[in-house]
């Protein structure tokens, strides 16, 4: 019994001793420690992938944002009436959209800082492309605070990691962070190749890119009153990627898998969103939220107002072309009209399945409940029930809750399922340059040839002729021109979004209710169409363009001559001047009550 | 060699205090097992004349450090003496004591044992002198006891009285013990004696005044105790049926506050908090120890529960320390004693019936309903009148126009539960077993979707000398999961409710519908694959207790538990189609299978001593110990997707390029001391002293050590000579006070526990696709702070206990305030600064209420009836955040509950374009009309209305935590029969519903049948406002305001049991002892001004906090109806 004591005691006592010893309490973390962390290329390598993680901002359903947003615009609208921005009160502080907006690109910003930060101290030590991972956070950081400026003006802003003593800061106005952006891209090029290596990195065109944007929007608003430094700055930033660059040779190719491909795709894209059909994928749902409801979910649908944007294909407006045919609207107009556009009697591609069992071909039809299917198996064409017109989500399709018009741009996808496509999607594109140089030079009313050239390439690209005499040399009708060929070219890519806030046009876009296709007049007790419709349009019905000198200019076409005979949308659709401005989201105001609030919330 | 500064370091650094006990302890033990020779170098004096041998045993006893061990009737301890030895050692004065009779004794240390010389044999003499007993067992009226229990005391000998209470017993001497038991009575000891007819009569047992109550590492009677201890018995908790502990638990304890939040199988354990929400950030969970074992009450068998104590107060908790902040529950198991070997089974099978769910339109009211929203935003008509009419004339086929009932496909109305558990209890003087087996089985209310647990629970005691016993216990459980691979089933169950009806479910040709967007709820409950987890767990516990001599105790304990989750899933798409085409296969991501494999390992160490003494009116009990505990975790999961052959569903058998795979770990340790000092003078003045030292691996070295000292009082004013006159009415009449610290230090975000919640760490998991090949990326997410130390709260309780006419009623009441100090949490910080915050030590809030409990139990002729009601509230108020605030839908700031729901007043809705016109609106005006609710403008910037409504306009709404929780559990029996009631109930709550539940065609959805009574021209006080299509945030409508916010008070009969139990008469025939039969029945009625179709208590919506309820998914809590059996042999 000593023994059994003494052991006891014993065991006690060095257990006591043991469990004493701070070894015991010591437990390492199981992710990396920040201190210290960024000494190695490796290790910034990681973080900035990290960055690049933060910058494939999703607002809605599987959409990438820039797709998104130019549906808060009068060219594009979401599926629900009266809803979107510019539409109806949507846009108040508390829209989630609006906070997450906010919240993603401050993350970009918080993770760039800390990156740029934390390697400063091993500088000089950091070997191998450290310093060109480094350059482009920088740009990256450049283009979340234009994402914020744009659309919130004056924000609190930072370019280092944010302290405790900085939780009650003001807003910085936006010309000391347009001018930051300006000068951050010039340090960061220096270290960035014209085009990367890498596919999805920033490199240098994409930095000059992002600089001449930057600019125009500073010139545009007139920042500082310093409008004219700026249209410079963007039409020498724009040159200076001129040249290095070049655009592809089909416009098509530009926004499907199998294009992106080429060589030349890759050439004109200066920055994309990265997707992915292999290991581990990465897909996203443009498609699946845009096509019709025979395949899709139809969710985002193109305004009339875009689709007679397009000229025809002589290069004149639809009410000045001899070769409109309202009964034939997608005829003879620019070709850029198909690549973007789906409507009434166009035969769809698309796959359900990513497999041949998927694939679905028909024909988009707005008025009638069947319509001709083809079946891959017997090589045959046979009439199937039109879920457009037909179904009980027959409400959300393009015919219904959108005006006829269906996006095929991202969505023209025959072999991927249309809920997994992988094309990426462009962030900015050599064409958007030639555009961004075109447009500051005739601000700065500098016409001369390179402006031309600049335009010209991206019409005759897609098959359209060049800049008319009648508008060499005057400044409006090349104003007119640019900002049409900005709409009809990048549309869906983001940009109308804050051209539309540039040019300041929201409230002719989003005067009226959206108007679309001739509706049937008569239909048979079937539901099938008899009369109106595109076969009963008449030659008048043609949209006035000239309601006034902005309308003309900014290519608005306005419908009140025959509204009463067009499917009609978005009846309490206004505009309100305070939308040129997102609202500084609530939370973040309950957050630091020393943030003002914009104009009008 | 390197372990010694180490080792030197921490000495210093560990509080005095704990050293001296610790060393106190050592010291104590070395002593004794050095100096052997106490016998011979103890001298005694004694005197006495007169006495018996066992008044001479008891003044040894207390006058040196001798114990006495001997059989009663082994010696007659009666016989009177004389000593009168001087300065002799211990020999010399047992010589002189046992002189001329047959006793002889050996000293081993200072244990003297006893006994018959040994040539005389003991046993033989004995048969020798077999004695026969005979009597009647009576309770307190008279009346027989059939079926009473009569054991001869440390023997396995036993008989049962018969039908006329009768029993006839052989006893060995008449020094014999009977120990006499029934159930529902207080047992009863007699010594035989010369008698040879033995009639006992039985007390019912009210609660006792001896009751013994398990307290922090030890047990204590409940008389003594002077912190606020709640007990709960077994036969509280088995009679519910219900389907765990915790739902067991709800009502029995006031303070203890129950939510059960879900009723789907597997997950409808109920969220425990204890006096209030305990921590902003850190966890609010008791404590729950089963067998001193950290552990899962949930996943025990209710029936090898012996005991539940609920520790609500800081003095009580306080020697569990830093884990205690939320109050501590203590289980305990059944272990057996020295008894004959009984089986018992205890069964029942029943089905489970959703109390609420919503109801949804049908076809044709649902496209009324959208075209009427649709012309009130001035859009199009979406449904065409002819199909309206073609609806309401053809009806639908499922083929042109469908109409699917998703409620009725999907949801099952009566699902099969059932319960077997069977234990086996006895042992004998060395050993004893208590052993359990069990099995549980609950079908979800949609297919394929169940739950089963077996669990086996294994108690063992075995005495190895007199002096040490050791014990092992094991606990094996195996509980299984089923649920459809590709959604949860809370969000089956919201599309079931909240699906369009004109979505294609099952077609005329027996396809599958379309649903939404391919998205077939029906289908995805029944063929899109299982997700199965399996939680094997494994817990092992061993320990040894001595006893050298008395007074004092030693136990030492290792356990180790090992809880694993396994968890598999196989998608399964399936093809839909829609109009006889094929649309789509769902999901449109195909095949992918999934496994995971998670393990939680848990070892604990626990060593403590304890002293107690009496001497004259005082007595002290000294305990201290110490305890370590380590935990870690790893988890491990692969995926693929793209398999090519039906039912080959390994990983292998995936396409290799979709391989992916996820692991990581963690782990974390406590080192604790502990000490607890109780001294009582003359039963009536009681003291109890705390403390505990904690350190914990979540914090750096420098702020790793916390202190938690507590202190209790309680004056038994019945016990004292100026209360005899009264004491005819009131029994007992108790006073107690405590005041104590408790710590925290589970940090939790969204219910992730922070491991390590000190450092600035870089997390891997934020890719890019460059090349379309993902590369790894990293980022520092959160913001940190090294210096972070422990949460600390301090509670002040009072309470008073009083027993009146014969214990017939008792009541206790307490009071307490419990402040939570150095509250661990992130502050809101802008979101521009792009990461979380970080943790800090600050800010301070207040829970202060009170409990009450009140038990009658009386009969009224042959009725025995007992009611007990339970009424508590707890207040909370957040005092200190210095300044700072968190907003959402919810707000908690200085001066308000926490949490307490935040945004716009209600001013009814807009009836005029001109009201509109002229009044304050929130948003655009333009987008204002009539039907819409109309909100109060109270502030602006400057504190005074301003003539908008915007974010200075929101105000506190309601507070989402219960206050007045009450329930009231009645019993009686009648002859045979037993009858129970338990009703429970909120008095103050609200609720904020948000999301699918209340908004008409949110995302996509449908509407409830209560939602057609929206605003209209001509009904113009509806439920709900201006019918609209757009349910989202951005509708005026849909902000948060009191108007969506409701009471979600209630009451409901909780439980209803009538039981049956077989006359005794009948079951000895067939060796029976008992045989009960009982149905019983759980959330029957339910009394709530809560919107139709859901439950108050339940959560709406599982993806916000778990307590707060809004629209969204949940799993609707159930109804039950069982019929059960107990048998014991």
């Amino acid at each position: 019994m000593k023994n059994i004591l003494l052991n006891i005691s014993l065991l006690i006592g060095m257990g006591i001793t043991v469990m004493s010893c701070s070894d015991f309490l010591d437990k390492t973390p199981t992710d990396y420690s920040s201190v210290g962390f960024y000494q190695s290329e490796a290790a910034v390598k990681t973080g900035v992938t990290g960055i690049y993680n933060a910058a494939n901002i999703d607002i809605g359903y599987l959409c990438p944002f820039n797709v998104y947003m130019d549906h808060f615009t009068g060219l594009a609208m979401e599926r629900a009436e009266n809803n979107s921005i510019g539409a109806g009160g949507a846009l108040n502080a508390d829209n989630g959209n609006v906070k997450n907006w906010w919240i993603n690109n401050y993350v970009i910003i918080a993770r760039v800082n800390s990156v740029i930060s934390g390697s400063t101290p091993y500088l000089e030590s950091l070997g191998g492309s450290s310093k060109q991972y480094l350059a482009e956070a920088k740009v990256l950081r450049s283009f979340a605070y234009y994402n914020l400026i744009s659309t919130y003006g004056d924000v609190p802003f930072y370019s280092e990691p944010v302290t405790a003593d900085q939780y009650k800061d003001q807003r910085t106005s936006k010309v000391t962070i347009l001018d930051f952006i300006l000068s951050q891209i010039d340090e960061a090029v220096v270290d960035l190749p014209w085009i990367a290596k890498e596919r999805g990195r920033v490199d240098k065109a994409f930095a000059f890119g992002l600089k001449a944007r930057a600019a125009l929007l500073g010139g545009s608003l007139d920042y500082g009153g310093k409008a004219k430094d700026y249209f410079t700055v963007a039409a020498a930033a724009a040159k200076s990627v001129i040249g290095q660059r070049a655009l592809a040779a089909n416009y098509d190719d530009l926004f499907t898998k199998a294009g992106q491909a080429k060589a030349d795709v890759r050439n004109e894209t200066l920055f994309e969103l990265m997707y992915s059909d292999q290991g581990i994928k990465k897909f996203h749902w443009v498609g699946f939220g845009s096509v019709s409801r025979n395949y899709g979910q139809t969710g985002r649908h193109p305004s009339a107002i875009l689709a007679d944007t397009y000229e025809c294909i002589d290069g004149k407006r639809i009410d000045e072309s001899p070769l409109y045919d309202p009964k034939h609207p997608g005829v003879n107009r620019d070709p850029r009209f198909k690549s973007t556009l789906w409507m009434h009697g166009d035969t769809v591609q698309g796959n359900t399945k990513g497999t041949d069992a998927g694939r679905i071909k028909f024909v988009l039809d707005v008025f009638n409940p069947t319509t001709m299917f083809y079946n891959f198996t017997t090589s045959e064409w046979y009439a199937g029930t039109n879920a457009d017109i037909n179904s009980g989500a027959a409400w959300t399709s393009f015919a219904n809750a959108g005006v006829g018009y269906m996006w095929k741009k991202f969505s023209n996808e025959p072999t991927e399922s249309i809920t997994a496509t992988t094309c990426n999607i462009p962030l900015m594109r050599y064409a958007e340059v030639l555009l961004t140089y075109a447009e500051a030079k005739i601000e700065l009313n500098e016409l001369d040839n390179t402006v031309y050239d600049a335009i010209d390439q991206v019409r005759n690209r897609s098959g359209m002729p060049k800049v008319s005499t009648d508008r060499i040399g005057n400044q409006d009708k090349m104003r007119q021109l640019v900002r049409r060929e900005r709409k009809v070219e990048l549309i869906l890519e983001g940009l109308h979004f804050v051209d539309m806030r540039r040019w300041k046009i929201g409230d002719l876009e989003n005067a009226t209710p959206s108007y679309g296709y001739p509706i049937a007049l008569v239909k048979d007790a079937k539901g099938y169409i008899i009369s109106g419709g595109y076969a009963d349009a008449t030659p008048d019905m043609v949209p006035n363009f000239k309601k006034s000198a902005r309308h003309d200019l900014n290519d608005i076409a306005n419908y009140d001559a025959y509204k009463d005979k067009l499917k009609v949308r978005d009846k309490n659709r206004f505009w309100d001047d305070k939308f040129y401005l997102f609202p500084i989201p609530t939370e973040e105001r309950d957050r630091n009550p020393n943030l003002t609030q914009n104009d009008g919330y | 060699m390197e372990k010694i500064p180490c080792k030197l370091k921490e000495l210093v650094k560990i509080p005095k205090l704990v050293w001296v006990m610790c060393l106190l302890l050592s010291v104590n033990l070395f002593t004794y097992a050095e100096n052997n020779s106490y016998s011979q170098t103890t001298t005694l004096t004694v005197k006495m004349n007169n006495k018996t041998v066992k008044d001479v045993f008891n003044y040894i006893e207390k006058n040196s450090e001798f114990i006495f061990v001997y059989y009663d009737y082994a010696i007659d301890t009666k016989r009177i003496v004389d000593v009168n030895v001087q300065n002799q050692p211990i020999n010399a004065i047992l010589n002189e004591l046992f002189k001329g009779t047959d006793v002889t004794y050996t000293i081993n240390n200072r244990q003297v044992i006893v006994k018959k010389k040994e040539n005389v044999p003991v046993v033989s003499k004995l048969q020798q002198q077999t004695i026969e007993i005979t009597g009647i067992v009576k309770d307190n009226t008279g009346e027989p006891i059939i079926g009473a229990n009569i054991i001869l005391k440390g023997s396995n000998t036993g008989v049962i009285t018969d039908m006329d209470g009768r029993y006839a017993i052989k006893v060995l001497s008449p020094k014999s013990v009977l120990v006499v038991s029934y159930i529902g009575y207080i047992p009863q000891e007699v010594t035989v004696g010369n008698r040879s007819v033995l009639n006992i009569e039985l007390s019912p047992s009210t609660e006792s005044l001896d009751e013994v109550v398990v307290v922090g590492y030890g047990t204590q009677k409940k008389v003594n105790l002077t912190g606020s201890v709640q007990n709960i018995s077994n036969r509280d908790l088995s009679k519910r049926s219900a389907s765990n502990t915790s739902v067991a638990l709800q009502g029995l304890a006031p303070g203890v506050s129950v939510v059960t939040s879900s009723g789907r199988p597997g997950y409808d354990g109920a969220g425990i908090t204890i006096r209030g929400t305990g921590s902003l950030n850190s966890s609010t969970s008791p404590l729950v120890l089963i067998d001193g074992v950290e552990g899962y009450m949930n996943f025990i068998d209710i029936n090898t529960i012996e005991s539940i104590s609920v520790l609500k107060d800081a003095a009580s908790a306080s020697i569990y320390g830093s884990r205690a902040s939320n109050g501590v529950i203590l289980i305990t198991t059944k272990r057996s004693k020295e008894q004959p070997i009984k089986v018992t089974y205890s069964g029942y099978v029943g089905y489970n019936t959703p109390t609420e769910l919503p109801d949804p339109v049908n076809a044709i009211e649902y496209m009324e309903a959208v075209n009427l929203a649709n012309s009130n935003a001035g859009a199009n008509q979406t449904y065409s009148n002819d199909l309206i009419e073609q609806y309401k004339t053809l009806g639908a086929d499922n083929l042109n126009r469908y109409e699917t009932n998703w409620r009725k496909e999907i949801i099952n109305d009566k699902a099969l539960t059932h319960n077997h558990s069977v234990s086996i209890t006895g042992g004998s003087k060395d050993i004893s077993v208590f052993a359990n087996a069990a099995y549980y089985y609950q079908d979800g209310n949609i297919s394929n979707n169940n739950y089963d647990r077996m669990t086996l629970r294994l108690n063992t005691d075995a005495r190895i000398t007199d002096w040490m016993k050791v014990g092992v216990d094991v606990n094996i459980r195996q509980s299984k999961v089923v649920r459809p691979a590709f959604d949860t089933p809370e969000s089956i169950i919201n599309k079931a409710t909240t699906f369009v009806p004109i979505f294609s479910g099952i077609n005329s040709d027996g396809t599958w519908g379309y649903g939404q967007n391919g998205d077939n709820p029906i289908a995805t409950s029944k063929v899109s694959g299982l997700h199965t987890a399996t939680t094997p767990e494994l817990g092992l516990k061993g320990f040894v207790t001595i006893n050298p001599f008395k007074g004092f105790d030693m136990t030492a304990s290792y356990s180790s538990s090992r809880l694993e989750d396994k968890t598999d899933f196989f998608i399964n798409p399936y093809d839909t189609y829609e109009y006889g085409v094929y649309k789509t296969t769902f999901p449109a991501t195909g095949t992918q299978k999934n496994e995971a494999w998670g393990q939680k390992m848990s070892n604990e160490f626990n060593a403590q001593a304890s002293y107690e003494k009496q001497i004259k009116g005082s007595y002290f009990k000294v305990l201290g110990g110490m305890h370590t505990s380590e935990k870690s975790g790893r988890s491990f999961d692969a995926t693929r997707t793209g398999f090519d052959f039906i039912g080959f569903e390994d990983l292998n058998n995936g396409d290799i390029a979709t391989a992916t795979n996820n692991g990581s770990h963690w782990d974390w340790s406590m080192l604790s001391y502990f000490s607890r000092i109780n001294y009582s003078f003359k039963d009536r003045y009681l003291l109890e002293l705390n403390g505990r030292w904690d350190a914990s691996s979540r914090f750096m070295a420098d702020h790793r050590w916390g202190f938690f000292p507590s202190a209790s009082v309680g004056w038994r004013v019945s016990e004292e000579p100026f209360f005899n006159p009264i004491k005819d009415v009131v029994n007992n009449l108790k006073i107690r006070g405590s005041y104590g610290t408790l710590g925290n230090q589970d940090i939790s975000i969204n219910g992730y526990e922070q491991y390590y919640p000190y450092a600035a760490t870089i997390g891997s998991g934020y890719g890019y696709w460059f090349d379309e090949v993902l590369g790894s990326g990293a980022t520092q997410s959160q913001v940190a702070n090294d210096k972070i130390s422990w949460e600390k709260s301090t509670q002040m309780n009072v309470g008073v206990d009083l027993d009146f006419v014969n214990s017939k009623l008792s009541a206790s009441f307490d009071y307490y305030i419990r402040n939570i100090n150095n509250m661990l949490q992130q502050f809101p910080i802008p979101r521009y600064v792009g990461l979380s915050s970080a943790w800090e030590n600050a800010g301070s809030m207040r829970n202060n209420g009170w409990d009450l409990s009140v038990t009658w139990r009386d009969r009224i002729g042959k009725v025995n009836y007992h009611l007990t009601g339970n009424l508590s509230d707890v207040k909370n108020t957040v005092t200190n955040l210095y300044g700072k605030e968190y907003i959402g839908t919810q707000i908690t700031r200085e001066g308000d509950a926490l949490g307490s729901w935040y945004g716009y007043l209600s001013d009814g809705y807009f009836q005029s374009q001109a009201e509109i016109d002229e009044s304050p609106v929130y948003g655009t005006r333009a987008n204002v009309k009539p039907g819409y609710i109309k909100y109060k403008d109270i502030s602006g910037p400057d504190g005074i209305a301003d003539g908008i409504v915007n974010d200075y306009d929101r105000t506190i709404l309601g507070n989402p935590s219960p206050r007045y929780e009450f329930s009231l559990n009645m019993g009686a029996e009648w002859n045979n029969f037993d009858f129970s009631l338990f009703l429970q109930g909120v008095g103050k709550k609200d609720i904020y519903y948000a999301g699918y539940g209340v908004r008409p065609f949110y995302v996509g959805r449908s509407m409830t049948q209560n939602q057609l009574d929206n605003w209209t021209p001509t009904n113009t006080d509806a439920a709900f406002p201006l019918l609209l299509i757009d349910g989202s945030g951005s509708n005026a409508n849909n902000i948060i305001s009191d108007f969506w916010v409701k009471s979600g008070a209630y009451m409901r009969v909780k439980n209803v049991v009538i039981g049956y139990t077989l006359p005794k008469n009948l079951l000895q025939k067939i060796k029976i002892d008992n045989l009960r039969f009982y149905v019983s029945g759980q959330n029957l009625f339910t009394v709530s001004n809560a919107y139709k179709g859901y439950d108050p208590e339940c959560a709406v919506s599982l993806t916000t906090s778990g307590t707060t309820v809004s629209g969204g998914n949940f799993y609707p809590l159930m109804q039950t109806f069982t019929f059960g059996m107990d048998i014991r042999f």
